[in-house]
């Protein structure tokens, strides 16, 4: 017995090469930056995290379980049984190494009453415990526990994911493999509340099972938010039960399309993993694929200066923007956001409004008419006054609502109780003094400008989007300002982005985001996290998702055969 | 004569030669299609002098199909095409030691050259980061320099069996192992590679460097293993590399010092470079495989003494043109990849870049122009592996392709614009992950 754990031992104590990835620098001159953590590290670093050397180890299939401390609870049901045996260690055979406590039962409690929120969509809360979770393991002798606590089910989503980065493995090629876990104490909360990813299906039509495999990756990423730019210029996939021509005239073709059944499955797919779906019916412009559906809904301009309906490119087109003047406009939106409304389950609509471009107005004398009836001087009071209706509208209906920063630019009045995305980086002085000047007028707003991963470059870009910080970028924040900052988005436009290559531009790089959102500001440097980036990468590609990789190396062994 | 209702139920095959087991650098790629052409009425037939060019013809054929407005049937058009590239060489590489590609990722980018016409797989096969061949000879090297010696290496049956995938469908492999840079990998062979000091301190600071040329046991395992890829490897060239060599450690190393001293070069590095490349060529070409050579244009930069039947690989984007225009007036053969280097993403349609790229921009004579082979489009392996090669590849690499076949006046971008958007489509239908190149939109077939 002694000899064994001699050997033990000695075999803890070279613990060097034993992470899941392994990274080789670029040209080879010398090694890489930054300190490599030990094996079963987190991502996104936790808040508090005291990990020590003493190792558990996992038993045989039949001797590790989860306990919930409450029945019936949809996601929590369904995120044990994501992460059951086979998924966490493989078809290997798992033995644990002889001597260390033995880990069989993890230990998932949340509040027993409604508070738990079992049976609720998620949404947006700036409560602390939203989505908080204590994780512990812990070893009694022989034995060993994970207790992971939580007040809501979406805590404890957050904590069942942090516990499965926290089993690590030494050597893949045994015939028996030793997997083990670190004792542990985390306590973790997001630093934002609003943590999203902008998915663009109206540039390239994404089937289905492509948005569960984005949910899938958001989850592994504790992203909360699945902002679903789902219409635009190009296609109108969204089939909507009062205005069916909308999709039949407006999509690509008949199969790219989200009938109400697929929306509800995305909708309800991702509230298993604790992520909020934003729909987003971008108007008045990106509209052009409404006009097909939805006859005189668009602006006739007046390309040849007398006739309504013709082009003048590249100035416009021959109908562009939602038309302002007709009543006829705000009963459509009236009725189609009643349904929209119904349709999703999160409080918040995001409603568009951005790149409102006004060589289409300015050519059209019904315009010109209309302007003159309400006493407009120029066009910016025409794209308020649309503006005003439509958020009203909404508003009326009982939705909240998220706009790009397009109004506020234009010196749109637009309510206080609208949330702004920051989507420009090109104005002088950057997003940042966009978002400076946004939040002194009082708006809460939402970060995406210097997210925008559809941008791809060479190299490791990645680094640019962690060393973003939303808060402490903007140097001249006042006290209090920081509240407004709600969080922000990943942006993947679709114009170049399809089921093809989406996962990988996706990820890992929108996980520096992920970080950057949900961990304390500065808890690491850049160079440190790229080792646990790489071995949260290849976590990611074991679990089936094809993150590209950031640097030269390998996962593992493992790696050759396909991911599972 | 000609009804609307005409089939086409037969494809004839017509091959004037003996088929050719293995493709080679001067097969004949050229061939016809008729399809209801005047001298073939009602009739459908491919003609080549080689098998080669049969199998350029039948990609070129499939491509002709197309679905009718409510794809109930496919049509082709009644056509005579007159086909033969405009560049023999047409090469592209991909990168298996930055990152390891399974065999069956290899075998799926070939296919999708193919499609492409593509007719060289520059396999840049080991680097400094791993090694991930595994040699009969010195099974040491993949042991100790592949990621990871069982799974992350190819072995000889691996190789055999994507020499022959390649070699049916016309495509030749031509390996690259680089030398005498770029081989931190190859740390199997001991006193192999230099050991780097420090001057401070006048002992070993850790780390390695390129091949020693001043050992000359060196050569001696250089020429076994050299002779082993030379016959594992059927194609008449090899690739030697010869790029990027720092001289920093060779520098630093005290022996190396004396020997710079000892041959009279000073502080000339670059003769010590020269020493090794001629060595290394002289050790290839006295194989009895009568092995023609590449490599990176370092070694012509360089002044490096070689036959003249060396060809030169321009990769430096920097005054591009002006180098070949350098290599050709020495008389040296030339193959471009400087303006083709596809893992250099960035945001946007790129793939015109690459459309707009032409080998003969440069001032020369007729004559020079001649002495450029083609060119070949790299997809360096850094921040590629399997889970992105395919996508981030294709359909980009279909620009060069057409560059280096079809002829030099067929560069309107704005033309091949919606023709790169269906054959990026065929390529998706094909059941292949190839990104969309030109912005919104889809295709026209079935979702699964």
């Amino acid at each position: 017995m002694a000899k064994v754990w001699i050997i033990a031992l000695f075999v803890l104590f070279n613990l060097e090469q034993v992470v899941k990835g392994y990274l080789f620098p670029i040209e080879p001159r010398g090694p890489l930056a930054g300190n490599q953590p030990p094996p079963g590290s987190v991502w996104p670093l936790p808040q508090e995290w005291h990990s020590k050397s003493e190792l558990v180890a996992i038993g045989k299939e039949c001797d590790f379980e989860y306990v919930l401390n409450v029945k019936n609870c949809e996601p929590l049901d369904w995120a044990v049984e994501k992460f059951n045996y086979k998924f966490l260690f493989g078809s290997q055979l798992v033995v644990p190494e002889p001597g260390l406590p033995l880990l069989t039962t993890v230990f998932v409690n949340i509040s027993k009453g409604p508070e738990n929120l079992c049976d609720k969509f998620p949404n947006f809360s700036k409560n602390s415990t939203y989505e908080s979770y204590d994780l512990r393991v812990v070893a009694h002798n022989q034995t060993a526990s994970v207790v992971i606590e939580a007040t809501t089910v979406w805590g404890a989503l957050r904590g069942l994911e942090t516990f499965t980065h926290l089993l690590h493995t030494k050597n893949y090629e045994e015939e028996e493999l030793h997997y083990y876990a670190n004792v542990t104490e985390i306590k973790d909360w997001p630093r934002f509340p609003h943590r999203g990813i902008m998915v663009d299906t109206a540039r390239h039509y994404l089937p289905v099972s492509t948005l569960i495999d984005i949910l899938d990756a958001m989850f592994h990423n504790k992203f909360n938010v699945i902002h679903w730019h789902i219409v635009d210029d190009q296609s109108f996939p969204f089939v909507s039960k009062r205005f069916p021509d909308l999709s039949a005239k407006g999509a690509y073709n008949n199969k790219a399309i989200y009938s109400p059944e697929a929306v509800h499955l995305i909708i309800t797919q991702a509230r298993l993993r604790g992520i909020r779906v934003i729909l987003e019916f971008d108007t008045p412009g990106h509209s052009g694929a409404l006009g097909r559906g939805q006859p005189a809904i668009l602006t006739p301009c007046y390309g040849d200066g007398e006739t309504p309906g013709t082009p003048n490119y590249p100035e416009h087109a021959a109908y562009e923007n939602v038309d302002p003047t007709k009543e006829t406009t705000y009963e459509f939106m009236r009725e189609l956001f009643t349904e929209i409304l119904e349709v999703t389950e999160d409080e918040y609509v995001h409603l568009g409004m951005d790149e409102v471009y006004y060589p289409c107005w300015n050519s059209s004398p019904a315009i010109k008419e209309f302007m003159k009836e309400n006493g407009y001087d120029n066009l910016t009071d025409v794209q308020d006054h649309y503006t005003k209706r439509h958020l009203q509208i909404v508003s009326d209906l009982g939705g909240k609502f998220i706009i790009w920063q397009d109004p506020i630019d234009a010196g749109v009045n637009v309510s206080l109780r609208a949330v702004i995305q920051m989507w420009k980086d090109y104005n002088e002085g950057g997003w940042e003094n966009d978002t400076q000047k946004t939040l002194d007028m009082g708006y809460q707003v939402l970060i995406s400008a210097p997210w925008y991963l559809n941008y791809i470059n060479y190299g490791q870009s990645w680094r640019s989007y962690y060393e973003v910080d939303p808060v402490l970028d903007l140097k001249h924040r006042t006290p209090g300002q920081e509240d407004q900052i709600l969080g922000g988005e990943v942006c993947m436009w679709g114009e170049y982005v399809d089921t093809t290559n989406v996962v990988p531009r996706l990820f890992p790089f929108a996980s520096a985001v992920a970080e950057r959102l949900w961990s304390a500001a500065n808890s690491s440097t850049t160079d440190d996290a790229m080792w646990r980036l790489d071995e949260f990468r290849c976590r990611l590609l074991w679990r089936g998702i094809p993150a590209q990789p950031i640097l030269n190396g390998y996962c593992g062994p493992w790696e050759v055969d396909g991911i599972k | 004569m000609m009804t609307n209702n005409l089939y086409l139920d037969t494809l004839n095959v017509h091959l004037m030669s003996p088929c050719e087991p293995m493709p080679h650098d001067k097969m004949d790629e050229s061939y016809e299609v008729k399809i209801n052409s005047p001298d073939y009425p009602g009739q459908g037939l491919i003609v080549a002098s080689t098998n080669w060019g049969i199998l350029r013809a039948l990609e070129t054929f499939s491509q002709l199909l197309h679905p009718n407005s409510d794809s109930t049937s496919l049509q082709v058009k009644s056509i005579l095409i007159v086909d033969y590239p405009r560049f023999p060489f047409r090469s592209f590489l991909l990168d298996t030691s930055r990152h390891y590609l399974p065999k069956k990722i290899i075998y799926e980018n070939l296919d999708l050259m193919a499609m492409n016409k593509y007719n060289i797989f520059h396999w840049h096969i080991v680097d400094d980061e791993s090694f991930p061949y595994q040699s009969t000879t010195f099974p040491i090297l993949s042991e100790k320099g592949a990621y990871h010696p069982y799974t992350h290496v190819y072995t000889q049956e691996d190789v055999q069996d994507v020499i022959n995938y390649a070699r049916l469908r016309g495509i030749r492999v031509i390996p690259e192992f680089d030398t005498p840079g770029h081989t931190l990998s190859w740390v199997g062979i001991p006193k192999l590679l230099t050991t780097c000091y420090n001057e401070t301190t006048g002992e070993p600071d850790g780390k390695l460097g390129p091949i020693d040329p001043t050992v000359p046991a060196n050569f001696v395992f250089l020429r076994k293993l050299f002779q082993e890829i030379a016959t594992v490897f059927p194609d008449k060239y090899i690739h030697l590399g010869g790029d990027e060599v720092d001289f920093s450690c060779w520098k630093s190393n005290p022996e190396i010092q004396d020997f710079m001293k000892a041959s009279n070069f000073s502080t000339d590095y670059s003769r010590l470079e020269e020493l090794y490349m001629q060595n290394l060529v002289d050790e290839i070409q006295s194989l009895p495989q009568n092995k023609s050579i590449l490599v990176w244009q370092e070694v012509f930069d360089n002044g490096v003494e070689m036959d003249s039947n060396t060809v030169i690989h321009v990769w430096k984007d920097k005054e591009s043109m002006q180098e070949l225009a350098n290599v050709t007036a020495k008389g040296y053969r030339a193959v471009f990849s400087a303006c083709w280097y596809l893992n250099i993403i960035s945001y946007g349609v790129d793939w015109v870049d690459y459309y707009n790229c032409e080998p003969h921009n440069f001032t020369g004579t007729a004559r020079q122009k001649k002495l450029i082979l083609g060119g070949g489009a790299t997809m360096w392996g850094e921040y590629i592996d399997s889970t992105n090669v395919i996508s981030t590849t294709w359909p980009r690499a279909a620009a060069p392709a057409e560059r280096l076949w079809s002829a030099a006046t067929v560069n309107d971008t704005e033309e091949a614009a919606p023709r790169l958007e269906e054959h990026r489509c065929r390529l998706l239908q094909r059941g292949f992950s190839v990104s969309p190149p030109n912005g919104s939109g889809y295709c026209r077939y079935d979702w699964n």
